[in-house]
């Protein structure tokens, strides 16, 4: 009789957190959608602040998410434009124009920090997916930055090859939108935190145009990116994501 | 008050009485002589190698003294960088037994040759003055050769991040980093020779490229990760340290080889108490022989003491005869361990032992040590003379005690 019960309230146990994650995974799905489209060409600037200097990058960028496929360009500074980068589905490369060929970013560099910022080479291509690489479940609500948000915590799936032990995504009630993302280590120590902000109407909708990344204990430093111009859902020509377009001179 | 003539008396009995069993009292001078020579020979070969392990580990590529900005050491970045400052190098080559000082730059990069690739920590140097500041010019592999005075695009490799990448002497090898200003650094260069090291970590990652081509790639302008220096002796190292932190800025951090590799001198602590333990043993062995020979020789001399201590020899005088008596023997052989140990230890100053045929297997384990040899330290000498002497009058205390305790009536009937 006990073990009825047991398994009964088991059960129960089971189908709420069947209910919690699907609710859950469809909010990450949606916000990565709202912010992502299925694919987007967009003008993107990069500031990077660290102890030392702050610079400025400006950079064209393709990126056919069902595809998992993406292409960008250094347009500025002058010393840098010309540097591209490529990824398809898990082969990054980057063209040098100063070496005049191409090098591969082995999957093992996808964690390290991208030019000195405080985002690495794959926050950059988003080669790992938060729809498809974690487990979600919604924590509860939260009010972050003036808006009412969900909390959404993120575990790894086992067999992903992703580096965070959990993220917490906070996403905006209503839109789904992402205010801010906390990344923490597999022993559960913040390592990154990322704020989005200046929520603003961009081709057909509202995405947040300012994504500062901070290192948690570094104080004097961050990375901001800001979104200038963004077109969704367009066609991209397949030949944008070539290596003769890599190479070209 | 100190009575002479005390002195003087009990001194010459003492000294009559060392000789009169010449053969036993040999036989206490054997196990002090053996003793000291044993510990002074054993100190020496440790001071020897420990040195050498020093100088090995050292002499490759950190030198004696680097100077940094501070932070440099904790992060290994090339974010952390100082104006290069020729008024401060100028001081610091004036200083007395400085042999040598030159600039460095340090960045990781990313190594590519053709579709390999692998990380790597880039060192720009000035060849000429690192020659006389580091060795690893003495381990290029044959075929290729060192950096010169003029190179231009031109790298060394270590054997090991030669061979994941699958470069060789002659090929180009490109690498990807990011410059001092945050700009993308790259650069072709030539790989003019690889080197291997004894230590394995160099040979993994290390590649040294020109200073002048290093301030170019990384955008540098004037500032360098860091000066190294290199005295005359790593005796000097303190006192040249503590002149560099006087002239030094405040932004600077200035650190001696052993903070730079604190894992030498953990390992010399280690052994060092390891060797504690048996040079206790050895301590006993020279105490206990002789606690045994003195006792021996009070045995043997019942007879004698008691007839001495019946005719009004007081019981006081007696003690300081014993102990006297084991006083000159305990001089004399400690003089003569000295001596012996200075030469033994001496002759293996001139020839070292040479563990060069096993370097294939001392490598393995990773020792980089190959030669041992003494090196004699004024210290251990006072320090072991001192100590033996203590525990010879300690451990003579016991028989004089006896001696001197002994009833007359009795001692003189025993056989």
């Amino acid at each position: 009789m006990i073990r009825k019960i047991l398994l009964t309230l088991f059960s129960f146990l089971i189908f709420t957190v069947t209910v919690y994650a699907e609710n859950a995974t469809e909010i990450i799905r949606k916000s990565e959608e709202a912010v992502r489209g299925n694919s987007q060409i967009s003008r993107i600037e990069i500031i990077i602040k660290t102890r030392r200097w702050t610079r400025k990058l400006e950079l064209k960028s393709w990126e056919n998410r069902l595809e998992k496929k993406s292409f960008s360009e250094i347009t500025a500074p002058r010393k840098d434009a010309g540097n591209r980068f490529l990824l398809i589905n898990q082969d990054m490369r980057q063209y040098v124009p100063k070496l005049k060929k191409d090098i591969k970013i082995s999957p093992s560099m996808m964690l390290q920090a991208w030019m000195g910022s405080d985002f690495t080479n794959d926050d950059i291509v988003k080669e790992s997916s938060i729809t498809k690489d974690y487990f979600h479940s919604l924590e509860k609500e939260e009010k972050v930055d003036g808006h009412s948000c969900y909390k959404l915590i993120l575990k790894p799936r086992p067999d992903a090859a992703v580096v965070w032990g959990k993220i917490v995504y906070y996403a905006r009630k209503g839109d789904y939108l992402p205010v801010r993302e906390e990344f923490y280590n597999e022993h559960g120590k913040m390592k990154k935190i990322m704020t989005c902000g200046n929520f603003r109407k961009m081709h057909d909708r509202v995405i947040p145009t300012d994504y500062k990344m901070q290192t948690v204990g570094k104080k004097d430093r961050y990375t901001r990116m800001i979104i200038r111009a963004v077109k969704f859902n367009q066609t991209i020509p397949a030949s944008v994501f070539t290596l003769q377009n890599l190479k070209r001179r | 008050m100190i009575n002479v003539d005390e002195i003087k008396l009990v001194s010459g009995i003492s000294w009559r009485n060392v000789w009169r069993n010449s053969r036993r009292s040999f036989l206490t001078f054997l196990t002090i002589v053996a003793g000291v020579t044993l510990i002074i020979f054993m100190r020496s070969l440790q001071n020897g190698g420990y040195s050498q392990m020093i100088e090995d580990s050292i002499a490759p590529l950190t030198g004696h003294i680097q100077i940094h900005e501070k932070g440099f050491w904790k992060n290994m970045t090339l974010e952390y960088a100082f104006q290069s400052d020729y008024e401060l190098l100028g001081k610091i080559r004036g200083i007395d037994s400085v042999k040598e000082v030159s600039p460095r730059i340090y960045a990781g990069a990313l190594m590519i040759c053709g579709n390999s690739s692998a990380g790597a920590e880039i060192l720009a140097i000035e060849p000429g003055a690192e020659k006389r500041i580091t060795t690893m010019h003495q381990y290029i592999l044959p075929g290729g050769r060192y950096l010169e005075e003029g190179d231009s695009r031109s790298v060394i490799l270590g054997s090991n991040l030669a061979s994941n990448i699958g470069a060789e002497t002659g090929d180009t090898v490109s690498i990807v980093s990011q410059g001092f200003d945050g700009s993308i650094a790259a650069e072709n260069l030539t790989v003019r020779g690889i080197f291997r090291s004894p230590n394995v970590s160099y040979n993994r990652t290390l590649a040294l490229i020109p200073f002048e081509q290093g301030r170019e790639i990384f955008t540098m302008e004037d500032y360098v990760s860091s000066y190294v220096i290199r005295t005359d002796d790593t005796d000097y190292v303190p006192v040249v340290l503590q002149e560099i932190k006087k002239i030094a800025g405040e932004e600077l951090e200035v650190m001696p080889w052993d903070e730079l590799m604190p894992e030498v001198l953990q390992f010399i602590a280690m052994d060092r108490a390891s060797s504690h333990i048996f040079v206790f043993i050895l301590y006993m062995i020279v105490a206990f022989g002789i606690l045994n020979t003195i006792q021996m020789s009070v045995f043997e001399r019942i007879r004698e003491l008691g007839i001495m201590l019946s005719i009004g020899t007081t019981p006081g005088r007696v003690f300081s005869m014993v102990i006297t008596e084991s006083f000159f023997i305990a001089v004399i052989g400690i003089a003569a361990g000295l001596v012996t140990g200075a030469a033994l230890s001496y002759y293996f100053t001139i020839y070292p032992i040479d563990f060069s045929e096993y370097r294939a297997e001392m490598e393995l384990y990773g020792m980089s040590t190959l030669v041992y040899y003494a090196k004699m330290k004024a210290s251990d000498f006072f320090i072991t003379s001192g100590f033996v002497l203590v525990l010879s009058m300690v451990f003579t205390f016991f028989p004089a005690r006896r001696a001197a305790k002994l009833d007359p009536v009795r001692a003189i009937r025993h056989l």
